[in-house]
């Protein structure tokens, strides 16, 4: 529970958690007067709560919940509006910057569908950024701002992304930043304990990075400033103005995400993570990927002209980043921060990062909270409590340093400030067994292929290379595939029973080819074929546990056991593998 | 086939083919988690829902039993099919009714009914000045001078984008 004090003078106790956060804050007031839905337990009048139903009308029946849900249904905002201007209450509900953005993303939505490649540069003809959605959707440059009696809406609903969008991380993790900051000027990472290394990039050959460091997360520093570019957003502006770049679900031309990224109140605003547009093509002659990097097997893909997207150029204002995620297709990645301040949170691959939920196969990650409610959540904490433990590292990058996420880490990025990034997927030598046992094993969570591609070099590769091993496979493929309608979406996670992409047998092909990478093949072959042997070795044994466990249950509830005492002791055993 | 029977706030029961009851998700998960094998005349109390309510919803579900709706995940696509033609005519009842309906669909957690009256109810705020709305959901308007003023200019406001 949140109690809105709006004197703001309660004392911050810097609590001492080995590097928790104090999540005791003192939020700032809601523009409208909102208040969480603690404070109604704490004023509860009767006549607040009569004046309220009265505001509500007939919508009084539903929770908050039910009816913000039910306002998501207004597909006009002329409609939205009107609706806002019934009663004070009606206007804050329809204040939620969630709602309207939800609107403008699902008309954004259709009017690609429908006008395609004709579809108006600026979505929804909408070419000014007016400081939020709802002022941007309905051409606002000022608005009412009707102001609610203290504790007339005490709403968590709304309250609590509001208080998300106002979170301050630089003030959060003070003492993180200054331990960090002194370490990226020392070039030496100060927390022994949880840190992430930091390496000179000259000290670190091929050799060792693919020997011992591929394992690893770890900053490359370097003493040259003109190591990486040092673009601000405004500078990129300058030169992109008009060029599209892709934000999650929407593409903008830049200087309409500039005005964006400058100012508005989303929860999670929205990140510009880019690989297509014609200004990624120009940027990426403007740097050098570092020699470590290099040695990258998904090459093999661009010499037949069907690699993944694997090199992107990020932005994002303050409050923006990812959520727990790991990168496809098993690669691993590197990422140089141009400008601005990031914090990194990565898990190795057999620890679940708290607040996360995955299924067994890790190919549906459900993370129901965005970034800043995780953290007043206190699942930072919890992951400070596993880094203490060994099982996380938590760090922070400052422009010129590059950090490196190996294959299979959990990893949350945070951006402390508005920040720009280059980072490229690739595959170190070191993981190539692991990375066959995805292609091959996980095919449904294979993405980032463009089938059209796919399709043209297969057949290009069969052409000019017909004594290979798969050839039969691949002539079943094309044959099953050729009365299908091909475009250029990429493959998602398409491969499915009924489309089989042979992306797995095609890579072998292509490593088989290479005089180079062909020497360790067999040795990763045979790794993969230990990594199979686990999993088959895993799997019986998760079936006759599951069947104990419903025996248990059962039984239980039969006897009206209490079902603790009756299955505990059977867990002992199936726990520890 | 097992059957179910689902007893209403005010005690009538009812019994429904289990296919049909588990159209809603929370008697799914209830027989799923607590029946075990033998669940026929398994009784499942729905403390919140009037037996009027109850029995439209049970119509809706029989209607719809064989019907494929799209994912729930799938937010986009939920949210902008258009109402079925038969659940227009169903939902055709007085607004009491309806607001029950959307009540009972979203306890008993069932997402197409959900949806279908929570797009009868924005339909019935399209088009509308803020009068009409007000008339049409019985909302009181206790705007102060001052505030009336200052939804006045938003609407002056809003210009041409």
């Amino acid at each position: 529970m949140t109690i809105n004090e709006d004197s703001g003078s309660r004392k911050r106790r810097n609590i001492s958690r080995g590097g928790g956060i104090s999540r005791d804050i003192v939020t700032q007031r809601h523009p409208l007067n909102v208040k969480p839905s603690g404070n109604a337990l704490i004023y509860n009048d009767s006549k607040l709560l009569a004046k309220k139903a009265h505001q509500l009308g007939d919508l009084h029946i539903f929770n908050d919940e039910l009816l913000l849900d039910l306002l998501g249904f207004i597909d006009d905002e002329k409609d939205l509006k009107n609706l806002s201007h019934c009663s004070k209450v009606l206007y804050a509900f329809v204040y939620d910057e969630q709602l309207w953005r939800s609107l403008y993303m699902k008309k954004a939505f259709n009017e690609l569908k429908i006008f395609k490649t004709k579809a108006p540069i600026y979505p929804l003809n909408i070419s000014k950024w007016r400081g939020s959605w709802r002022k941007t959707m309905l051409g606002l440059n000022e608005e009412a701002n009707l102001q609610l009696e203290e504790n007339l809406l005490c709403s968590d609903v709304l309250f609590r992304p509001y208080q998300c969008s106002q979170i301050n991380y630089k003030e959060l993790f003070k003492d993180l930043i200054f331990e960090e900051e002194l370490s990226w000027k020392l070039k030496e990472t100060q927390n022994k304990k949880y840190g992430i290394k930091r390496i000179s990039e000259d000290l670190l050959t091929n050799d060792l990075f693919n020997s011992k460091h591929y394992l690893k997360p770890f900053i490359l520093t370097t003493d040259n400033k003109e190591r990486w570019p040092t673009w601000t957003l405004d500078e990129l502006c300058k030169r992109f103005a008009n060029v599209q770049f892709r934000q999650e679900a929407v593409t903008w031309p830049l200087n309409f995400y500039s005005q964006y990224f400058a100012k508005n109140q989303d929860e999670s605003p929205l990140y510009l993570f880019d690989c297509q547009s014609k200004a990624i093509k120009e940027l990426s002659n403007e740097y050098k990927v570092p020699k470590i990097f290099e040695n990258d097997l998904f090459k093999l893909f661009n010499t037949v002209t069907c690699r993944p997207d694997h090199r992107w150029l990020i932005a994002g204002p303050e409050r923006s980043g990812s959520k727990f995620h790991l990168d496809p297709n098993f690669t691993s990645a590197w990422n140089a921060n141009v400008s601005g301040m990031k914090l990194w949170i990565m898990l190795p691959p057999n620890i679940k990062p708290p607040g996360v939920g995955t299924d067994e196969d890790e190919s549906e990650v459900t993370s129901p909270l965005g970034i800043a409610e995780w953290i007043l959540s206190g699942f930072y904490n919890d992951s400070i409590k596993l880094a203490l433990d060994g099982k996380c590292l938590i760090g922070i990058t400052f422009p010129g340093e590059c950090i490196f996420v190996p294959s299979g880490w959990w990893h949350s990025v945070i951006n402390l400030e508005d920040s720009i990034a280059l980072t490229q997927n690739f595959v170190p030598t070191g993981v190539l067994p692991q990375v066959l046992n995805f292609l091959k094993n996980k095919k449904d969570q294979i993405s980032g292929f463009h089938l059209d591609d796919f399709i043209k070099s297969l057949k290009t590769f069969i052409k000019e290379n017909p004594n290979i091993e798969s050839r039969e496979i691949f002539e079943k493929f094309l044959n099953d595939i050729a009365n299908k309608e091909i475009d250029h979406e990429d493959i998602g996670e398409l491969c499915s029973d009924d489309l089989n992409l042979p992306i797995y047998e095609f890579f072998i092909e292509l490593i088989k080819q290479d005089e180079n990478y062909n020497k360790i093949l067999p040795n990763a072959l045979e790794k993969l074929k230990q990594i199979e042997i686990e999993k088959l070795k895993n799997k019986p044994k998760t079936i006759v546990q599951s069947k104990i466990w419903d025996e248990l249950t059962k039984q239980a509830i039969k006897t009206n056991k209490e079902p603790e005492s009756a299955f505990s002791f059977n867990f002992e055993e199936s726990d520890d593998e | 086939m097992s059957e179910i029977t689902l007893t209403s706030s005010d005690n009538e029961s009812f019994k429904v083919e289990k296919k049909i009851a588990e159209r809603s998700i929370l008697i799914k998960n209830m027989i799923g988690d607590l029946a075990g094998d033998d669940d026929d005349g398994f009784e499942i109390p729905i403390p919140n829902v009037r037996s009027t309510v109850l029995k439209k919803v049970i119509e809706w579900a029989t209607h719809h039993k064989d019907t494929s709706f799209p994912d729930d995940e799938d937010e986009d696509s939920r949210k902008s099919a258009p109402v079925d033609e038969w659940d227009k005519e169903f939902l055709k009842v007085d607004q009491e009714m309806l607001y029950e309906i959307i009540l009972a669909a979203n306890y008993l957690n069932i997402r197409p009914l959900l949806d279908a009256g929570c797009k009868v109810v924005a339909e019935m705020i399209r088009g509308k000045s803020p009068e009409e709305i007000r008339r049409t959901f019985n909302i009181v308007n206790d705007f102060s001078p001052e505030e009336e003023e200052a939804i006045k200019r938003e609407n002056e406001w809003a210009e041409d984008r």
